[in-house]
């Protein structure tokens, strides 16, 4: 990535962070859609519920962003990188790296 | 719309649970054809976003939210395969580590997000585009309107999927109809938040970076030059 593309992707991230530790603080707690419809339709006495490793909430937040960006990143570089190479570019393996190194 | 364990009997939840597999594994391969050197990153970022704003429940009526799904913004942004593959990653740490969304309905939540919203979203994206292009060519200004169409249409898409699936592997006797009408009914509401922050999150990359959005790629072809023509590579 060039000294830009690296500025504006970094940007992106700190949007997310702010928006799952900040952001959310004022979501509503009303239930959803899906969540609605089950109880005025009498399945929602349908639903097994279960507790998770972790409750959503500003630091939990941060953490989950960061989980679904390595588990993405990989599987993104992974995807790409087994493209058969039609032409050889040296830029490549240096670009990714520098990818690897900002995920992490 | 996070489908907990013990809405779909256990057939259905394996027919799901299939249907996932079988799109992640087809996603794999078909995301190498969208994915190079710089939109590799912008795949993390999305799945990130996605997640962060599906955290974000915004009022739709008394007593109601609803969240963003993603699925066309991810669509529009990295193509239709990478973005199956980002719903699933964001699906699978929601259950794994939320208890958002069931276990045993994981497959069921990537069969709903991750796969009718993507397609059913990006295909009104497209048909939608298409239409936005003859009247106004080569301007890049409609992309993100038409996304913002692919979004409201793919909420009601998804929870009507979700009726249907109830139709055939239901745990509790309802009518389906008035499931089918109040599910797509409270999901259109849903929609409209889903088709503002599309369209808005598509404008703002479309205004910084646009030689990144896929959904714009045919766009760029034809009105090749000017601004939006993508940087100088070494391929290509």
């Amino acid at each position: 990535m060039t000294r830009r593309a690296r500025v504006w992707w970094l940007a992106g991230l700190l949007a997310c962070l702010l928006i799952a530790g900040i952001v959310s603080r004022w979501a509503s707690a009303e239930p959803d859609g899906l969540e609605r419809v089950a109880e005025d339709h009498g399945l929602a006495g349908q639903a097994v519920a279960r507790t998770g490793l972790l409750e959503y909430g500003p630091a939990t937040g941060v953490l989950g962003v960061l989980a679904v960006l390595a588990l993405t990143s990989g599987l993104a570089l992974l995807a790409r990188r087994r493209a058969p190479v039609a032409e050889p570019s040296a830029d490549a393996p240096v670009d990714a790296s520098r990818g690897s190194d900002q995920a992490g | 719309m996070h489908v907990p364990d013990g809405f779909l009997d256990v057939p259905t939840s394996l027919g799901t649970a299939a249907v996932a597999l079988a799109a992640t594994a087809a996603a794999l391969r078909g995301a190498r054809r969208e994915l190079d050197e710089r939109s590799a990153p912008l795949a993390g970022l999305v799945a990130t976003f996605v997640f962060a704003g599906q955290m974000v429940n915004f009022p739709v009526a008394a007593g109601t939210s609803g969240h963003l799904i993603g699925a066309t913004l991810a669509a529009v942004l990295v193509g239709p395969w990478t973005a199956t593959l980002c719903l699933t990653v964001v699906l699978l740490v929601q259950a794994l580590l939320f208890a958002d969304g069931g276990l045993t309905a994981l497959g069921t939540n990537v069969t709903l997000m991750g796969v009718v919203a993507v397609w059913i979203g990006y295909a009104a994206f497209r048909a939608t585009l298409t239409v936005a292009r003859r009247l106004a060519p080569g301007r890049i200004g409609v992309v993100a309107p038409c996304a913002a169409i692919g979004g409201l249409v793919s909420v009601p898409a998804a929870a009507a999927a979700f009726a249907g699936l109830f139709a055939i592997g239901g745990t509790a006797p309802v009518d389906l109809g008035l499931l089918l009408a109040a599910m797509t009914g409270v999901h259109v509401l849903i929609g409209l938040g889903e088709a503002a922050i599309t369209g808005l999150v598509v404008a703002s990359v479309l205004g910084v970076r646009p030689d990144l959005v896929h959904g714009a790629r045919s766009l760029r072809a034809r009105s090749s030059g000017r601004i939006l023509a993508p940087a100088p590579q070494v391929v290509s």
